[in-house]
């Protein structure tokens, strides 16, 4: 493994997706869409901060992290959900297709290097995207005081959710040479660690513990939502990268021998 | 085809499998799940038979092993560090208010704790992830207590010997004595725990008779149904004493309360009061302004000087409160007094008297004064003019500058006996409409602990999120809505074609 290489396998990549439009296109849906559920969720807020006004003492107590930051940024964890599979699917899928992949993997770079570079390209990716998010807590910060922490915590968790989600998309990636079974694959895998805590109901307590912990976004985004760090979360989202990003470098390996 | 067959085949028998665990029994769908993915798998391996032989009988039966084996493995260590981490872990909170850390006051109790302290909380799966996570913090607080979420549906038996019947009871268990409540909140929770560490019952006795407010009214703003609420919250006995029908106040009544008393008390009534207290009683009085009901004269035998008058502050008042001024905030608290040392939220007096330590040098009597209003306030001895026609002017020859003091303590030695007492300038402060305003019912209630001798487990009380509200203007809205919603993602779609369409022809 070598830092240099998978630096230059990274850039290449990040030119690669700077080279299509798809980079754009999702960038600026999530935007808009980041845009469209902050103006709503504000709209919102001052018409409740009126009614406070009025009703002051009588309703309950309003605060941004409840009222904005949550519900918007709860929604974006679902919106990543729905994109990450478009950025990953290539990944992989496309050098297959287009049979580079041969020409990489008898390159003197190890599959190590090959599998970091994209994950780590896949990741910069994600940063512009939660950087071009970043007007939000600007006007909110301009115009009322929101928790600085709380907006801190809710972007390292959107980051870690957002690289587990990545290394399942490069996971899905590498089992096909079809861009679009790539991202329906992903697609499903993450739906799955979505939805799976939603069966705990009913089922026994063990069981249903281990279903809860499972669950991507509503058990360990929760916490970064509320504005707390919590080694659990931190340490679920890495070993769940880890896992995958092993679980994508041996589906390489077995071409090998295939 | 056939490889999807094989494909197939396998997902619908991990379907099947994962089926049968949620619901923990073999029903129809699990089964026919279950057989249709073997039958598949069955057939898939019927099918390409030969390409199996070749497998197993190859170097690639090997590979597939070691990359299975590895795999488990890898997983194992992944389960094994996630496991290790749900009972080893830490948190950092960066609310501002530090919303989601325990208080003081939990921290406070839990030292407290000589023997194990075991919480089971009866809640339905996937309902009680909150209470989850603040139990976690107990036992992360202090070794001695253990939890457990139990559902009441799932497991009747232990449900039935704490006699729970119905979701969301917590039951603590210390020392031999449980505990119920359905406060599932660190509130609920360490008053509870607050509870059970104490060792005998408590009774606070509430004088009726002279028009007091009333304990029972839990909808008017003036009741103090809420205040007797937060009394029984803290496992005191509420009690209420006719004092005109007794001779005597009983011996059991730890704490004695006489607030927004309007018609005068009776001599005998007064000899009572003051037996009561040169045998070591503990007395909190509530006064109001416009009231005499003898008890001015009764406490200026004790060097608590109560004036008839109103105090009032223009400036430091709640935003959109009274403009006269007569709800003043309070922000300053003795330091030394062991109601007051670790206080420091703001409280609410809302038409208040000033009471204040008179000039008596009885070494006997100790009176200090525990809360006083701010310098911009001052007491308006005009109260003619004040009520009648709304005017409220300083006037240096009648009316006093502040700080004013507007609440007192006092310990009170007659022999060998030892009396308590606090002054408030005011009942209104915990009625129903005041009582959970700013800090108003941890005041009233940490003087009751002081009353009742438990200032050890005197703190600021769990607090909720922050209160914040945000007002736009119409451009500011307008601006929102044009960079977030239009111009940021049509520069980033057309900025990125832009350069896509460049880097084409290059």
């Amino acid at each position: 493994m070598s830092i240099k290489k998978i630096w230059t396998i990274a850039r290449r990549e990040l030119n690669s997706y700077f080279t299509s439009p798809i980079a754009y296109v999702i960038l600026a849906i999530f935007t808009f869409l980041t845009g469209y559920f902050f103006y709503v969720r504000v709209q919102f807020y001052n018409f409740l901060s009126l009614q406070f006004m009025r009703y002051q003492g009588h309703i309950g107590a309003l605060n941004i992290n409840d009222y904005i930051l949550k519900p918007l940024y709860g929604n974006l964890g679902v919106i990543l959900l729905l994109l990450i599979p478009i950025i990953t699917m290539k990944t992989f899928a496309e050098e297959k297709r287009n049979g580079t992949k041969e020409l990489i993997m008898t390159s003197p770079v190890t599959l190590t290097d090959i599998v970091l570079g994209k994950f780590t390209a896949s990741a910069i990716i994600l940063i512009v995207m939660l950087a071009s998010t970043i007007s939000a807590p600007i006007f909110l910060l301009s115009y009322a005081s929101p928790d600085k922490g709380v907006i801190l915590s809710i972007y390292l968790g959107m980051f870690l959710m957002g690289i587990a989600m990545l290394s399942v998309g490069m996971f899905a990636s590498s089992l096909t040479e079809n861009q679009i079974v790539a991202a329906v694959i992903s697609f499903g895998i993450l739906l799955g660690f979505w939805a799976i805590g939603w069966a705990s109901h009913g089922t026994n307590p063990a069981i249903a513990s281990v279903l809860t912990f499972l669950s991507l976004i509503d058990t360990h985004f929760q916490d970064p939502l509320k504005g707390l760090i919590d080694t659990r979360d931190i340490l679920y989202y890495l070993s769940f990268t880890f896992f995958f990003l092993f679980l994508t470098h041996r589906i390489l390996e077995s071409e090998r021998w295939r | 085809m056939k490889k999807i067959i094989g494909f197939l085949g396998l997902g619908i028998f991990v379907v099947g499998v994962f089926i049968r665990l949620v619901a923990s029994t073999w029903g129809v769908l699990a089964i026919s799940l279950f057989v249709t993915g073997i039958v598949l798998i069955t057939l898939w391996a019927v099918l390409r038979r030969e390409a199996l032989k070749e497998l197993l009988k190859g170097r690639k039966l090997f590979y597939g092993i070691n990359v299975v084996v590895l795999v488990i493995v890898v997983l194992g260590i992944v389960v094994a560090v996630n496991y290790v981490s749900t009972n080893y872990y830490h948190r950092w909170d960066l609310t501002a208010n530090r919303q989601f850390t325990l208080s003081q006051e939990t921290d406070k109790v839990l030292k407290g704790l000589r023997h194990g302290l075991k919480i089971t909380a009866f809640f339905e799966v996937g309902t009680g992830q909150s209470i989850r996570d603040l139990l976690a913090d107990y036992a992360y607080k202090s070794k001695e207590v253990k939890y457990e979420v139990v559902d009441p549906e799932k497991e009747p038996t232990i449900a039935q010997s704490y006699g729970i019947s119905s979701n969301g009871v917590i039951v603590i268990a210390y020392n031999g004595k449980t505990i119920k409540t359905s406060q599932a909140t660190e509130s609920g929770i360490t008053n509870a725990i607050v509870k059970l560490l104490r060792n005998k019952i408590i009774n606070v006795c509430y004088i009726t008779g002279h028009g007091e407010k009333s304990l029972s009214d839990m909808a008017g703003v003036d009741g103090y149904g809420a205040f007797k609420q937060a009394l029984m919250d803290q496992d005191y006995s509420v009690k209420e004493l006719l004092l005109p029908s007794i001779g005597a106040i009983p011996t059991d009544c730890s704490v004695l309360i006489d607030a927004g008393a309007i018609k005068p008390f009776f001599p005998n009534e007064m000899d009572v009061l003051t037996k009561y207290l040169q045998d070591g009683g503990h007395m909190l009085v509530m006064i109001d302004p416009l009231t005499n009901s003898g008890i001015i004269k009764f406490l200026s035998k004790y060097n608590i000087e109560v004036g008839n008058n109103v105090v009032l502050d223009q400036v430091v008042r709640l935003f959109q409160g009274p403009s006269l001024g007569v709800e003043p905030i309070v922000k300053q608290y003795s330091l030394i007094s062991d109601i007051t040392k670790d206080f420091k939220g703001d409280t609410i007096f809302p038409l208040v008297r000033t009471v204040s330590p008179g000039n008596s040098k009885n070494p006997d009597y100790s009176i200090d004064s525990i809360a006083k209003t701010s310098n911009t306030s001052w007491s308006d001895a005009d109260l003619k003019i004040l009520f009648s026609k709304g005017i409220a002017k300083f006037n240096p020859k009648v009316d006093t500058k502040g700080p004013l003091s507007v609440a007192v303590q006092g310990t009170l030695k007659f022999g060998n006996n030892t009396a308590r007492i606090v002054v408030f300038g005011t009942s209104r402060m915990v009625t129903n409409k005041y009582i959970n305003a700013l800090y108003n019912k941890d005041l009233v209630m940490n003087s009751i602990s002081w009353l009742s001798k438990e200032e050890n487990l005197i703190t600021i009380r769990p607090k909720p999120a922050n209160n914040q509200q945000m007002f736009l203007t119409q451009s500011e809205g307008k601006l929102i809505l044009y960079m977030t919603v239009i111009l940021i993602p049509l520069l980033l779609f057309f900025g990125g074609i832009l350069a896509y369409t460049r880097m084409k022809r290059l």
